[in-house]
């Protein structure tokens, strides 16, 4: 019995366990900080909804050994214009969330698809290639954001008429759709049942297609490629599509973090969005080259629960604000423990 | 017949080896007219530049000479460097014994995270540079740590120009007029408008020949050696793992020191932000210069940066007059910058694949003949 | 790391060889700290009060430290000047009651501390120079609103929440 609690143990690995053990030890504390565990909770739930599917897009490219995303930042482009474009369409209401994603989705399956066929050329540097393809985007979109002929007036600059602004508010717009809905209340505790509910039909989505046929084939190319080519599967063309799979599922990622945090953010906003992503997969037991749907719900809980629990606590307790510092030091050591594990394929 | 064939060859291969400086200088040349600055200008700008960053990309030639690709973990020395000027500004230790002792107090702890760095590469055998990315991201964190809150409660420091009115803490920008041009001002040189700092280009030129020296040691033939194989170099008896840990730890020594010229010619300190620009911009230059991941030269990092600070100095203001808008012109230059490094981060690559599989065919054909 | 090694072979030649080392770059640190290290000197020509005794300041006199130029000090003036190093010399020249000339030889002295202020009168009065010079401790006075510990813990430090900041900043 040990011997199984050890083993266990030890497959979960130490930094997990410090973690899960910090957070666990943060919501021991909080009542005696005078912090409601109710709100804490609602408040690590409703990040969860947020963020998990941004975690969830780092599956599929897992599975096909292409590494972590980094290149996130791509398909969360894919969203920002969709999103714009819906609210340049002037469509008010929780129909804008439906539109932002069809708009989304044209650019995410080609973006995807490019981004693909580029990784396909890098075998084996993917994760490098992807940081910088992922910024340079960004950096691309800082200068389209102030030329495209935008004009809706809220989201271009007052005074000139031209150029969008850094932060466009959902309001009115998509603001909540998710969260609102179906939320229930217990005490101080509020749960949204549209997030969940949201995330887990798209969980269930990418768990299923994991076991059709297709997905098995991109399971085998990243986990035995040598297998999967004897067996007649095309190895690139299953990589492109994880790769338009994740961009895809990033854009719907960022749609539904928009619609809980409240505003769209352009230009530098997307640069660093991979990290959490990535760190939060890792956190929930994946590694580089292997990942299921329950790290990232288990990864995605624990990150966003150190985020939002830190800063809480221990500004009660020390007065301190070092939430931030904290923050950059679990999520990259996270990543960092992870690329130095031994892997079982040389990725 | 040989020779004509092998000629065109050089002209397509210098042009595919070269991709990347010779957009920028296409760049460049594009936004000199739109620019509209005067020579003499652009010329101190650029002397006043390549002074200031070449100590901090010349640190980035050791690790790729021992194959571990671009160090991005030269954050690391840079951040030793500012620990270091933080406290001889906070001592009031003025002039170049001043810089003399904050590159005294950095080298241990450039030492320090050097080692760290090279054991954590390591572990990560084969992804050695996204592994020195996260340990950049993964060091800010512990260095905002101890800069941001243990300076002043843990770490004695007592410095009402450097430490926050609330009693802890670095803060944010810190005006070095103790140090500011120190070293340029002791031996300066006018020639009209253009100031040339002799005794920071004497220290430059000191680290080309001493670098140049290197790779002529022992130490220096085995960091090649571990570069090009290392299976091969360690079944030669190289002790592979340390020559690589080493490697990175001269790498970060450098970069400490480099990043003390770059402030002391800078004059201002931001002590959050400083250090990780630096990291970016100065690999970006590298490659720029035309270095690839594995294999750099001295000519690479003087182009290098001449190129690079020419387009960075020319795009705000060319973007300015063609289009209305400096912020173009800024957000161009930032995508550059990445542009650059992703471009030539594939351009690698996909060069490292052709030749294995060429030389893989060159070795069948070759058997083939044989039986 | 030393395996395998006798306690003689670790303490061979090139241990103490490294040692030195370390020893040497750590005397030439303190030595670029004591050399290198700024201090402020305020040269004083205020009334002043030192053991009891009052001195009243010069009518006119001129004082120089270091070679770094002459001032002049009418009466109540109060000169900072920026000093590297442990000893310094001041040489003071002013004029007795019938305006004639008086010239004094240099003095030596050592800064106490890192702001210090040295009395014109006194020296002139003859007095030895350590007691002359002391501790400069500047009066803070308060100025409502400005300055005060609650505005002072507004100041943020901005940490950017991505590493690389502006990266429109010049560099």
């Amino acid at each position: 019995m040990m011997e199984r609690i050890k083993a266990l143990a030890k497959s979960f690995g130490l930094p997990r366990l410090i973690i899960t053990g910090f957070l666990l030890l943060l919501f021991i504390i909080a009542p005696f900080a005078g912090i409601s565990v109710g709100a804490s909770l609602t408040d690590t739930l409703g990040r969860f909804g947020q963020n998990s599917i941004m975690v969830l897009a780092m599956v599929p490219m897992i599975h096909s050994g292409c590494g972590l995303n980094f290149g996130l930042p791509l398909g969360i482009i894919s969203g920002l214009l969709g999103a714009t474009l819906a609210i340049e369409t002037g469509i008010t209401g929780p129909v804008s969330f439906l539109l932002a994603i069809l708009y989304s989705t044209p650019f995410a399956l080609i973006f995807g698809w490019g981004y693909g066929k580029l990784l396909n050329k890098v075998k084996g540097s993917e994760m490098m290639i992807a940081t910088y393809v992922g910024f340079s985007s960004v950096a691309f979109m800082s200068i389209m954001w102030l030329i495209l002929p935008y004009s809706s007036p809220t989201m271009v600059w007052g005074y000139t008429g031209e150029g969008l602004r850094t932060t466009i508010s959902t309001e009115g717009f998509y603001y909540h759709v998710l969260r609102d809905f179906l939320s229930i209340r217990i005490g101080s505790l509020s749960i949204s049942l549209g997030e969940i509910l949201f995330f887990g039909i798209f969980a269930f989505i990418i768990w299923a297609f994991l076991h059709t046929k297709t997905g098995t084939a991109m399971t085998a190319v990243g986990s035995n490629p040598v297998f999967a080519r004897a067996s007649g599967i095309s190895i690139d063309r299953q990589r492109t599509l994880s790769v338009i799979m994740s961009t895809w599922l990033g854009a719907l990622g960022i749609l539904c973090y928009q619609q809980g945090y409240g505003f769209i953010q352009l230009y530098q906003g997307p640069m660093y969005m991979a990290m959490p992503a990535v760190s939060a997969i890792l956190i929930g037991g994946a590694s580089v080259n292997k990942a299921n749907i329950t790290n990232v719900i288990i990864g995605t809980i624990l990150y966003q629960g150190i985020v939002s629990m830190t800063p809480s606590v221990m500004n009660s307790l020390i007065h301190t604000d070092m939430s931030e510092v904290l923050r950059i030091i679990v999520s990259n050591g996270m990543i960092l423990y992870a690329l130095t594990r031994k892997s079982g394929a040389s990725r | 017949m040989s020779t004509d064939l092998k000629k065109k060859f050089d002209a397509r291969d210098f042009l595919a080896n070269n991709i990347v400086p010779i957009i920028f200088v296409v760049l460049c040349v594009a936004c000199y007219p739109l620019a509209g600055y005067s020579p003499e200008y652009l010329v101190d700008q650029i002397i006043t530049r390549i002074v200031r960053n070449s100590f901090l990309v010349l640190s980035l030639l050791i690790p790729i000479m021992a194959g571990m690709g671009l160090n991005f973990g030269m954050t690391l020395g840079a951040m030793a460097g500012q620990i270091g000027i933080v406290f001889i500004t906070a001592w009031n230790v003025v002039g170049i014994p001043g810089l003399l002792l904050a590159a005294i107090i950095a080298t241990p702890i450039a030492v320090i995270l050097g080692w760290f760095c090279g054991k954590m590469l390591n572990m990560a055998r084969g992804r050695e540079m996204i592994t020195s990315y996260m340990i950049s991201f993964f060091m800010n964190g512990v260095y905002q740590l101890v800069v941001l809150y243990g300076m002043g409660p843990v770490i004695p420091i007592h410095s009402d120009q450097v430490i926050l009115p609330r009693g802890y803490g670095v803060r944010n920008t810190i005006d070095l007029i103790n140090v500011r041009r120190s070293i340029d001002n002791f031996w300066q040189i006018n020639l009209g408008p253009i100031r040339i700092p002799v005794l920071t280009i004497i220290l430059i030129a000191l680290l080309c020949v001493v670098i140049i020296w290197f790779r002529k040691t022992k130490i220096g033939q085995d960091m090649r050696a571990v570069g090009q194989d290392m299976e091969v170099a360690r079944e030669a008896g190289i002790k592979v793992e340390r020559t690589r840990i080493l490697a990175i730890v001269i790498s970060t020594v450098f970069a400490a020191y480099g990043m003390i010229i770059y402030l002391s010619n800078m004059g201002t300190l931001n002590t959050y932000n400083s250090h990780s620009q630096i990291g970016m911009f100065s690999i970006a230059a590298l490659l720029v210069g035309g270095a690839s991941v594995s294999r750099a030269s001295i000519k690479n990092v003087f182009l290098g940066i001449i190129l690079f600070h020419l387009m960075f100095i020319l795009t705000p203001q060319a973007g300015k007059n063609l289009i209305g808008q400096a912020q173009i012109g800024e957000f161009f230059r930032v995508f550059v910058s990445y542009g650059v490094i992703t471009l030539s981060l594939v351009l690698y690559e996909i060069r490292t694949r052709r030749e294995k599989a060429e030389s893989a065919k060159m070795l069948a054909q070759a058997q083939e003949v044989q039986a | 790391m030393i395996k395998g090694k006798t306690a003689k072979e670790i303490f061979d030649l090139r241990f103490f060889v490294r040692l030195g080392c370390i020893v040497v770059i750590i005397a030439l640190a303190i030595f670029l700290y004591f050399y290198g290290k700024q201090r402020t000197l305020y040269v004083d020509n205020w009334s002043t009060e030192i053991n009891g005794e009052s001195y009243r300041y010069l009518d006119w006199a001129e004082a120089e430290v270091d070679d770094l130029g002459k001032s002049e000090f009418n009466p109540r003036v109060r000169r900072g000047v920026q000093l590297r190093g442990r000893t310094h010399t001041i040489t003071i020249a002013t004029e007795d009651d019938n305006f004639n000339l008086i010239e004094l030889d240099p003095i030596e002295f050592r800064l106490p501390a890192d702001q210090s202020i040295i009395s014109l009168p006194a020296l002139v009065a003859g007095l030895p120079v350590e007691e002359c010079i002391q501790e400069f401790i500047p009066e803070v006075v308060e100025i409502p609103g400005v300055g005060t510990p609650a505005a002072a813990a507004e100041e943020e430090v901005v940490t950017e929440d991505d590493m690389f900041g502006d990266m429109s900043m010049d560099f």
